[in-house]
């Protein structure tokens, strides 16, 4: 699995979505889906999966996936 | 409950308080600032003058001695005035879940058919009829809002004024303090904390931002947050935040109720706390006794993270065992009491239940706790069916019911990680889990839900849960 798979992945089992919804226009509070728990939920699981630790600022300003990605690049992430 | 009865003779009605209630002579702080919202600034004098002019609006709009009032409870300060104003001229008050589905509104006001509806300021006039409402009925507050449940905690003014008494007598609130609020209006500890702020004339900043924004943390610095209140999950997202490393200078001292936190968490929050010369409170409550019941004072964490403490001024625990005896000894296991000026009237779910209550002499907590050595309690495990997730609190039995009012005949089980649900035949159990997830307001990962093809009952037709437990466990 890509890392962009994989990061696909990690938000359709963390937000309970499908697989469709899942591009770079998804942002936190944008559905009923992505509200305060399932972003815990998200971020716990993005640093499991990418075996990382986010930080305070990254974990506030995660707020799209496309975010998601740029964020995870700083952390040596390649998306491709 | 008969042993307990024949020992305690004198009623709540003997307690009396010494400061006026935290609603009354909101005057008498004058020009400190009361309530802060966005760019809006309160003093007490401007919030009593507020307080006045809508109990005037009240009683122009339904001319009623007593009015049954319905809420939106959002965190600002029009609510604040509205709930206030009613307080003062004793008209009881329901506390809505501002997010309340049209559909459960409409179950609620069919069942309490309340006189007036307030949103924002905004009063609605539903009907003009005197219903008959118990005098000491100030306050009702839902316990398990999501499963659609009417069933309402009845609160007495001198209920909200006590607690709100105690609190201020064990948490280091001065009347320089400003907190925020970080918890739901409607929700009993969010309210405590309004209500104790009020008591001591101190501050509070209204507030709707997640902890989760920069928004709320840039706030949180600019005005100077001198304390805040969180329930376990709270607590989980801040220590994911890297609480630790953050900068708050102005951070005095911060509180835990709403459930049992990881004795492990509890641990790096006190931690947490000493080494930037904070205070960190762990407390122990349920909206049965209008918020608190218990509280650890800070020194305590550090080295007994898993204990609740002792009783809140003005009141007591008692331990009883199966036989309903009191438990002296310490180190022994039974189920928890207390009692105390803020033990609720009741319960109702429907008007006709507003109109008396039988005297409460001493709340069954439903949890199993024992007292220490040191005289200080721990929770072990509770006797009712209730479950915490995500700081909300569910009734398994109030979903049972909701699940079986659409169609869907099930048992319910789970603790403080999750909820097991058992449903007869059901051939979507996703589209289920996913109904229900919304239903509830919870996320659908902490909901375990099969087909079952019986529901067992045990010999003497009792709903076999363990039965249905080994289902999950397999």
């Amino acid at each position: 699995m890509t890392n962009l798979e994989q990061l696909r992945s990690v938000f359709v089992e963390s937000l309970g979505i499908d697989a469709a919804q899942v591009n770079d226009e998804l942002r936190y509070n944008s559905i009923p889906q992505w509200d305060s728990t399932a972003h815990m939920i998200l971020i716990a699981q993005l640093e499991q999966s990418f075996n990382l630790m986010l930080d305070t600022d990254d974990i506030i300003d995660m707020s799209s996936f496309a975010q998601a990605k740029a964020i995870l690049a700083k952390y040596d992430v390649v998306f491709t | 409950m008969t042993a307990l009865n024949a020992q305690s003779a004198e009623a709540n009605s003997s307690y009396s308080l010494t400061s006026p209630y935290f609603f009354a002579e909101l005057e008498r702080f004058g020009q400190r600032v009361a309530a802060i919202e966005g760019a809006t600034q309160l003093t007490y004098a401007e919030l009593a003058q507020a307080c006045g002019d809508f109990a005037q609006s009240l009683t122009e709009r339904s001319g009623l001695t007593r009015a049954l009032v319905f809420l939106k409870a959002h965190n600002d300060i029009a609510t604040l005035v509205a709930y206030l104003a009613c307080q003062q001229q004793a008209h009881p008050v329901l506390l809505l879940d501002p997010n309340i589905s049209a559909e459960k509104l409409t179950k609620l006001q069919g069942l309490f058919q309340p006189n007036l509806m307030i949103d924002r300021g905004e009063i609605a006039c539903c009907h003009l009829k005197q219903l008959s409402l118990a005098p000491k009925l100030a306050l009702l507050l839902s316990t398990s809002g999501s499963t659609g449940a009417a069933k309402q905690v009845c609160l007495s003014a001198l209920n909200l004024a006590a607690n709100a008494q105690s609190i201020c007598a064990y948490l280091p609130i001065q009347a320089q303090d400003k907190t925020i609020t970080t918890l739901p209006f409607f929700y009993s500890y969010g309210l405590s904390v309004i209500n104790s702020h009020l008591q001591a004339g101190a501050c509070i900043v209204f507030n709707q931002l997640s902890l989760l924004s920069r928004e709320f943390w840039t706030l949180f610095t600019t005005q100077h947050i001198t304390s805040f209140a969180g329930v376990p999950y709270s607590y989980e997202m801040l220590l994911r935040l890297r609480f630790d490393t953050m900068r708050l200078p102005s951070l005095r001292y911060f509180t835990q109720a709403g459930g049992k936190l990881a004795t492990e968490k509890v641990s790096l929050l006190a931690q947490c706390a000493q080494a930037k010369g904070q205070q960190f409170f762990v407390m122990y409550g349920q909206t049965e006794a209008t918020a608190r019941m218990a509280y650890l004072p800070s020194e305590r964490v550090a080295y007994k993270p898993s204990a609740i403490g002792q009783a809140i001024p003005s009141g007591e625990f008692l331990l009883m065992d199966a036989t309903q005896h009191t438990i002296t000894a310490s180190q022994q296991e039974g189920e928890l009491y207390y009692r105390g000026p803020n033990v609720m009237l009741g319960y109702a779910s429907e008007l006709a239940e507003l109109s008396g209550f039988e005297t409460i002499d001493v709340l069954a907590t439903g949890d199993l706790a024992y007292r220490d050595d040191e005289g200080d309690y721990v929770i072990v495990g509770r006797c009712k069916r209730i479950i915490k997730l995500f700081g909300q609190r569910l009734d398994l039995d109030d979903i049972e019911a909701l699940l079986a009012e659409h169609g869907h005949p099930c048992y319910c089980l789970g603790n403080d990680t999750k909820l097991q649900v058992a449903v007869k035949n059901h051939t979507d159990v996703n589209a289920l889990k996913t109904w229900l997830s919304q239903q509830l307001q919870i996320h659908a990962s902490v909901i375990e839900l099969k087909s079952v093809a019986v529901l067992p009952l045990t010999a003497n037709g009792k709903k076999d849960y363990p039965a249905i437990l080994e289902v999950f466990n397999d």
